[in-house]
């Protein structure tokens, strides 16, 4: 559709009258619809912005169309596939490469300061080459992680995926023999204790995280933890691919909101002391603070739209939202009642009203693709 | 021939002379000052050093100056000898209360220095025979007297907290200029021997609450950095144009704007990440006008920039200064300028990369320079500035961090 009919189209729905009132709120939607809102991965062919918001608005009873706009217009946080791709790109220079002089300092007894000492040291170049980096999902973007460092992650050193086949951990554990053979780090002709040369720098790679439930969790009826994090740890002590006498794990998350962080911070923590494992770092680029979630001090009249029966679909009450520890989803996953759209597809930590599939009753403004088979 | 220029541009950002840095904000400001200090007395190496300030209302100065001072006196490091130089202005419209504070925190400074060593107070827009001098002018012959007093000192210090933009990024790109060999050796940043150090107490809530008013009819160009902006030569050359954006600054960009010809590449440059994740959003639309709707600026001509990252803005605008003048040389040569409007830590972070870009612009045909609209009139609460809290962050741009 072209602009100025969605905008007519806009106007209609919202029942604006004066023109000036039209041409302020089009214009800003109009520039942010051209600048990140287009772009979202899970519009269909030629869908745009602002036929979509006028589509969505008009689900709402007029009394509550302001606010549902006001939503929109005051709150929203969309992070785009270029943020995105900004965030991954100032990865390894700024967290990867930071954290290794950390280290070649700590275990040399180096002041931290000496950066110049510290990226000529030997180990700097023994521990780039021992890291293994591993997305937790499609999001990782682990090739552009792998382009943005310059050549210093070798295709070998990466993969997209944490749970790996033994073919592919015996290509991994090839190269990395090799590598260390070139750089002089291990004698050339090959000896048993050569054979057994393992990472030692774990990353976990991946694009965000709302409440922190996937990466770990404490179910407390199986009186177990669960998650990818637990399921990591274990392979780094069944598998020959890490060497669990000398080992760090860190997680790398592109966005993550401090409800996020600070799960699985503390349940890292309970479990890593629990199994006497080296504890999780976590690092996080693009931290998204707790003022930035929808509150009912704050938001009132958006949390009280969101709550709301008409506007939700009752399907949408999964047992993986359950999980979450809610019954439905209409303040998203976990209750973190996010405003947050990513562009590759909306987190459902944001409220439905956001997120809705477009096969619902009600459907979002940016339509989630969900991950699980739906019911 | 595209793949051949973006080859070329990766091959020079991977050798950035900043590649590996020293950034330290909160704490770790005091860990990192300890630790050097602590090296410095271990080695028997007496400091000579050269502080240098602003004279002015804003209170920050006082809390960095303090934290400073003490952890150097409990390094118990040989101070062989040390100068605190108050940069003081005269030009700027001030209300009584502000004048006021400037002299009471003039003496503040001044007592808690006076425990390591003397003070010296230059006024940089006063000129002794009360000629008129415009402010590039008089910037550069500051300038050149602020560099008098660096001979034979072990360390400098530039704390920006309290120092108009142009000032500071005068005397940093001049001490920059001073003590960085063109030479591209791997002693670069140690050749000299001095540790230069960068100082920010930031408050971006005290910032919001400044008003900068009524810019300076005549564009201040940062010595150094003007050429490219002024040449005669130079002025059918293609130009880029990289606003760095903040709030609250629309007449300032409007004024430079103005004097950007209409053919003029713009890439604004907007922070993310960002504390507040709709701040770049805001921004957009805050210079939509002016950036975008008038000069129909693509939007995929926005770079990104971190807002707490001064080395992460350091590369990104090297990058896309780099990526340009390989790209403009086949039509004749480039013309980069700089327009920093956000952050102070932002400010310095592009202030590093135009320094590099001109040093690896010497025998080629592009040049880089920084206009400026400077405001004549701040205006704020006392009582805001007395409450503030500011966030110290130090970069080490030379020598102890590098040696070895």
């Amino acid at each position: 559709m072209k602009d100025i009919n969605a905008q007519a189209l806009l106007a209609q729905v919202m029942d604006w009258k004066d023109p000036e009132v039209v041409g302020q709120n089009a214009s800003i939607l109009q520039l942010l619809a051209d600048y990140k809102y287009n772009h979202y991965q899970r519009f269909g062919p030629g869908k745009q912005f602002v036929e979509s918001l006028a589509l969505w608005l008009n689900q709402f009873d007029k009394a509550d169309r302001p606010v549902a706009l006001g939503l929109v217009r005051d709150r929203l946080i969309f992070i785009s596939e270029r943020e995105i791709s900004h965030l991954v790109k100032l990865s390894y220079p700024d967290v990867i490469v930071q954290d290794r002089l950390r280290l070649v300092a700590e275990e040399n007894e180096i002041a931290a300061y000496k950066v110049a000492a510290l990226a000529r040291h030997r180990r700097f170049e023994e521990l780039r080459i021992r890291s293994l980096y591993l997305g937790l999902s499609d999001g990782a973007h682990t090739n552009e992680l792998r382009r943005a460092s310059n050549g210093a992650i070798s295709n070998e050193q990466i993969w997209q995926a944490y749970e790996l086949g033994d073919a592919k951990a015996e290509d991994m554990l090839s190269e990395l023999r090799k590598s260390l053979t070139n750089g002089n780090f291990i004698p050339s002709s090959p000896t048993s204790s050569g054979d057994k040369e393992r990472f030692s720098l774990i990353w976990l790679v991946d694009d965000f995280s709302g409440s922190g439930n996937t990466y770990i969790r404490y179910d407390a009826e199986e009186r177990k933890f669960k998650g990818k994090i637990k399921k990591i740890y274990e392979r780094i002590y069944e598998g020959d691919l890490i060497n669990p006498d000398y080992y760090e794990v860190s997680l790398l998350l592109y966005v993550a909101t401090r409800q996020a962080i600070d799960h699985i911070e503390y349940w890292s923590e309970r479990f890593t002391n629990e199994r006497g494992y080296k504890p999780l770092k976590v690092h996080v680029l693009h931290p998204i603070e707790k003022y930035c979630s929808l509150s009912a001090t704050h938001d009132g009249p958006i949390i009280e739209i969101a709550k709301q029966d008409r506007y939700y679909d009752a399907r949408a009450s999964d047992e993986h939202i359950r999980i979450g520890g809610t019954d439905d989803a209409k303040l998203g996953f976990a209750a973190c009642a996010l405003p947050l759209i990513l562009s590759h597809n909306t987190p459902n930590n944001s409220i439905y009203a956001l997120w809705g599939p477009e096969d619902k009753s009600f459907f979002g403004l940016f339509p989630r693709v969900s991950r699980h088979r739906e019911m | 021939m595209a793949t051949s220029l973006q080859r070329n541009s990766a091959l020079e950002v991977d050798d950035l002379i900043w590649e590996n840095y020293v950034f330290r904000r909160g704490v770790a400001v005091e860990d990192l000052w300890d630790d050097m200090y602590a090296d410095r007395k271990k080695n028997n190496r007496p400091m000579r050093l050269l502080y240098i300030a602003g004279r002015g209302f804003d209170v920050r100065a006082k809390d960095v100056i303090s934290k400073y001072v003490e952890r150097l006196n409990a390094s118990g490091c040989q101070i062989q000898q040390a100068t605190l130089l108050l940069i003081g202005f005269s030009g700027y419209q001030l209300s009584p209360e502000l004048e006021d504070l400037t002299s009471e925190n003039a003496s503040i400074l001044e007592d808690i220095f006076g425990q390591i060593g003397k003070v010296e107070t230059y006024f940089i827009d006063e000129t002794e025979d009360d000629e008129e001098l415009n402010a590039t002018i008089m910037l550069r012959l500051g300038a050149a007297k602020i560099l008098n007093f660096l001979d034979d000192v072990t360390d400098i210090v530039l704390d920006v907290s309290s120092l108009p933009r142009i000032v500071y990024l005068t005397i940093l790109l001049s001490v920059l200029a001073r003590i960085v060999p063109a030479a591209t050796d791997q002693n670069q940043l140690t050749s000299h021997g001095v540790t230069f150090q960068v100082l920010v107490g930031e408050d971006p809530e005290l910032d919001s609450k400044i008003a900068a008013q009524d810019p300076s009819n005549d564009l201040v160009l940062i010595p150094g950095y003007s050429e490219a902006f002024q040449s005669e030569a130079l002025r059918d050359m293609p130009m880029v144009w990289f606003p760095i954006l903040g709030e609250n600054r629309l007449a300032q960009v409007q004024k430079v704007e103005s004097n950007i010809p209409d053919w003029a590449e713009i890439c604004p440059v907007l922070p993310h990440p960002s504390k507040d994740p709709r701040r770049g959003d805001k921004l957009l639309t805050e210079y939509d006008n002016t950036l975008f709707a008038k000069r129909q600026t693509p939007l995929s001509n926005i770079i990104y920039a971190h807002e707490g990252h001064p080395f992460e803005v350091y590369r990104q605008l090297l990058e896309a200064m780099l990526r340009f003048r390989n790209t403009l040389s086949v039509i004749g040569g480039s013309r980069l300028v700089v327009t920093p409007l956000a952050s102070k830590l932002i400010t310095v972070g592009s202030a590093l990369a135009c320094f590099e870009m001109k040093m690896r612009s010497v025998d080629s045909t592009s040049g880089v320079a920084i206009p400026y609209a400077e405001p004549k009139r701040y205006v704020v609460e006392v009582g805001a500035l007395r409450s503030s809290k500011a966030d110290l962050s130090v970069l080490v741009l030379t020598g102890d961090p590098f040696q070895g």
